[in-house]
């Protein structure tokens, strides 16, 4: 099909505007990812500079995939904050977003005020905020949790309740978010098959069931897969909250990547340990999104 | 918008239009162009060099913080302006690294720990010291090597036979006590009763035993509305303060008990024994204390240990030189006047006596646009007049004219530093030995948490140090 003069003009105005922001995009993405592609395949360590800039192939790939327990463990801790982190988030935000819709106007805009205010803070502010309240010898929430009965109960220093605790922190700066989202979803809802299936004499479950629920899947699936993408890279509550710690109870992917980084000095297993990660991100990304897209278009 | 500027769209302009259209942005032009150059002035016939300013970076403790105020003397000197960065421990390493990596040169003068000496040298990030030494118009003779406490030199500023700087603060862990609690006649009678011998002091002179300090630290925990010293406890006492965090904290705290239980990381040999039999028991050892430590121990580095202390929570405990002058500034410190300090404990039948050493070393940094003025500056601050008077107000000297001065020994925690001193134990300096410090961190803190046993924590991390000194 042979496209005018006008087409022509309009195609290379839209160059123009798209232009600058997608050479920022890819300044500072694009260009910095293929960098750390580049510093994976090299010795970047600064322990042993004879070696420094060498090519060295797949061998910090190797070095992480099969000779490093503690990046598999931080895998693991990283799974399992992600999953119930996500987990918990989803379901407070579906209850509050319901909560939030069956309050009047009026109230609802109060409401909706305080539940946004954890998500307003930075997260740095949110995890010295918490630090400061679970510390174990002043921390307001320590001696909450001693007129509870449980006297003496350091949270973050035993490794058995420090990752819930992290998790926990995670879900309170988190689920306004979700819950924002859902809200948004729920309120586009029509009214008439609502009020018709209450008529009709449906229960709660099978409204839900019937009418909210396939409207609301494909936000869910945005909203999971958003927080999803958030909760891997968290690195800024563990550091500060636990350090990683106690012992590899909280150490999680990020934090992981930081040390090996920044304090072991090896710029090419951290670049190495990044890729493997960014690949992660990408197949989660993949599965999320198909899954939500492909019951879309079932639907 | 996308039609305005259309060819069209200019052809049916009126002229008048157009005119408007081209004066409107000549004149926004020519505007922001006067915008930008109003500040601008002539080239004058004479113009004023700007002063230099040397940017120093540091951790934010007092010897570090104190260089401002010593730096208004040097600037009234020499006319160089000394602007100073103190940070975070771990945040200092990170952004000195990061300046050296991208060579931006913004840290003239850097106030760095001694392990990463072999790092900065052998990556050419520091410049060699000698040249400087040498130049007769930078050399101030009453700066002498002589001076200093000759193990310090060696392990902050030598490497490889080459001097790469100048000692910034000589430090070590000793002891802290309670000297109050110490001394009451009502604690001593309940010790000597309890544990058949009489209530040990330490000195700057007189080590106790690791099984005195034991002693000490199950006898001073207590519960809150127990007695002690004659008052009855508002809140719970505690007989020891561990600092078992996942970092750098702990491995220096348990380099004390391995140095003193006869154990080391890599021996003369270069082989690794950090799971020796000696190591192995200094852990247990160092384990076993928990049970008089504060519950939130295993989440403690040195800044928590020193809130315990300050707060009069704690009875004794192995800590740093550098925040001393915090534990006695009545402004921040419950214990300030009731302290006592005193060598580390020793192992009976190794007798051996160690203090961890975490020295700091001024280096000048190799893209630094100053470096002669870096230079002077760290010299004029290893004066012995100047070394005098910035450890008054916070530095920690390396000096051995500092620690003839009778004022400045008449100070009780300087007699313990300057007898820890002699007996400093110091990390390897190759460019190694901070992942060395990482992995330590680790193993101690998983065996502190519970997550592994002792023996396999140490087994690990001798794996782990012999992957790393093999590379």
């Amino acid at each position: 099909m042979k496209h005018g003069v006008g087409y022509r003009r309009q195609r290379r105005v839209i160059a123009a505007f798209l232009g600058p922001p997608l050479f920022l995009l890819a300044g500072l993405t694009v260009i910095p990812f293929a960098f750390c592609v580049y510093l994976s395949l090299h010795a970047m360590d600064l322990s042993t500079p004879e070696t420094m800039g060498e090519f060295v192939g797949w061998d910090n790939y190797r070095g992480v995939l099969q000779g490093d327990p503690g990046f598999e463990s931080a895998m693991i801790v990283t799974s399992k904050f992600v999953a119930i982190a996500v987990l918990l988030e989803t379901l407070l935000g579906l209850l509050l977003a319901a909560y939030l819709q069956s309050l009047t106007p009026r109230i609802r805009r109060v409401m909706m005020a305080i539940v946004v205010l954890p998500m307003m803070m930075a997260p740095v502010a949110v995890a010295l905020m918490w630090l400061f309240l679970l510390q174990p010898d002043y921390g307001l929430a320590t001696h909450a949790l001693a007129a509870l009965g449980l006297e003496n109960t350091p949270v973050l220093a035993n490794p058995r309740t420090a990752l819930f605790v992290v998790c926990c922190v995670d879900v309170w700066e988190w689920t306004p978010f979700t819950t924002l989202v859902f809200w948004a979803g729920i309120a586009a809802i029509p009214r008439p098959p609502v009020d018709a299936a209450k008529i009709d004499g449906l229960s709660v479950g099978q409204r839900i069931e019937n009418i909210y629920w396939p409207k609301l899947r494909g936000i869910v699936g945005i909203a999971v897969l958003l927080r999803l993408l958030d909760a891997i890279k968290v690195f800024d509550i563990v550091y500060i909250l636990t350090g990683g710690g106690p012992g590899d109870a909280t150490e999680v992917t990020s934090t992981y990547i930081y040390r090996a980084t920044f304090r072991e000095t090896d710029f090419g297993a951290g670049a190495a340990q990044t890729v493997i990660l960014y690949y992660i991100i990408l197949c989660v990304c993949g599965v999320v999104f198909h899954a939500s897209q492909g019951r879309e278009r079932l639907t | 918008m996308m039609s305005f500027f259309s060819k069209n769209t200019m052809r049916s302009m009126t002229r008048r239009n157009r005119w408007r259209l081209l004066f409107t942005l000549s004149g926004t032009i020519l505007s922001a162009l006067f915008a930008t150059l109003a500040g601008c002035k002539p080239d004058e016939e004479t113009p004023q060099p700007k002063p230099i300013t040397l940017h120093v970076i540091g951790e934010a403790l007092p010897p570090v913080e104190s260089l401002r105020e010593l730096g208004k003397e040097f600037s009234r000197q020499y006319g160089v302006q000394i602007e100073v960065h103190p940070f975070e421990f771990e945040t200092a390493l990170s952004k000195t690294l990061l300046d050296f990596s991208a060579g931006t040169g913004n840290y003239d003068v850097v106030y760095g720990i001694y392990f990463n000496l072999g790092k900065y040298v052998e990556n050419k990030y520091i410049l060699p010291f000698e040249p400087f030494m040498n130049d007769t118009t930078l050399r101030d003779p009453a700066v002498r090597l002589d001076n200093f406490f000759a193990p310090v030199v060696q392990v902050s500023c030598e490497y490889k036979g080459q001097l790469y700087g100048l000692p910034a603060s000589a430090q070590t862990m000793f002891l802290w006590y309670r000297k109050d609690l110490f001394s009451h006649p009502s604690e001593q009678e309940a010790f000597a009763e309890r544990y058949g011998y009489a209530l040990p002091l330490p000195t700057a002179e007189r080590a106790i035993t690791w099984a005195q300090y034991r002693d000490l630290a199950e006898f001073f925990t207590r519960k809150k509305g127990a007695t002690l010293a004659g008052e009855v406890l508002k809140q719970d006492m505690f007989g020891t303060c561990l600092q078992a965090k996942r970092h750098p904290a702990c491995w220096y705290e348990f380099g004390n008990y391995i140095a003193s239980f006869g154990g080391q990381v890599v021996n003369e040999q270069g082989d690794v024994v950090v799971d020796s039999p000696e190591v192995l028991e200094a852990l247990e050892f160092y384990l076993s204390l928990r049970a008089f430590s504060p519950p939130g121990t295993t989440q403690y580095t040195w800044d928590d240990a020193l809130t315990a202390v300050q707060q009069g929570r704690v009875a004794l405990t192995i800590m740093w030189f550098d925040a001393t002058p915090s534990l006695e500034d009545a402004k921040a410190s419950r214990v300030a006047g009731k302290m006592g300090y005193g060598l580390n404990p020793i192992r009976q039948g190794v007798e051996k006596r160690a203090a961890q050493y975490g020295g700091w070393g001024f280096y000048i940094n190799a893209d630094s646009k100053h470096p002669n003025e870096a230079f002077q500056f760290i010299q004029w601050l290893n004066r012995p007049d100047i070394q005098l008077k910035w450890a008054k107000i916070g530095g920690l000297p390396a000096t051995l004219s500092t620690y003839r001065d009778p004022e400045y020994l008449a100070i009780p925690f300087h007699r313990a530093e300057r007898a820890s001193l002699e007996h400093l134990s110091a990390w390897t300096r190759a460019p190694y030995s901070e992942k060395i410090i990482s992995k330590g961190a680790r193993a101690v803190s998983m065996a502190a948490s519970g997550q592994t046993s002792p023996a396999d924590a140490l087994s690990q991390l001798a794996k782990e140090i012999r992957e790393i000194v093999s590379q």
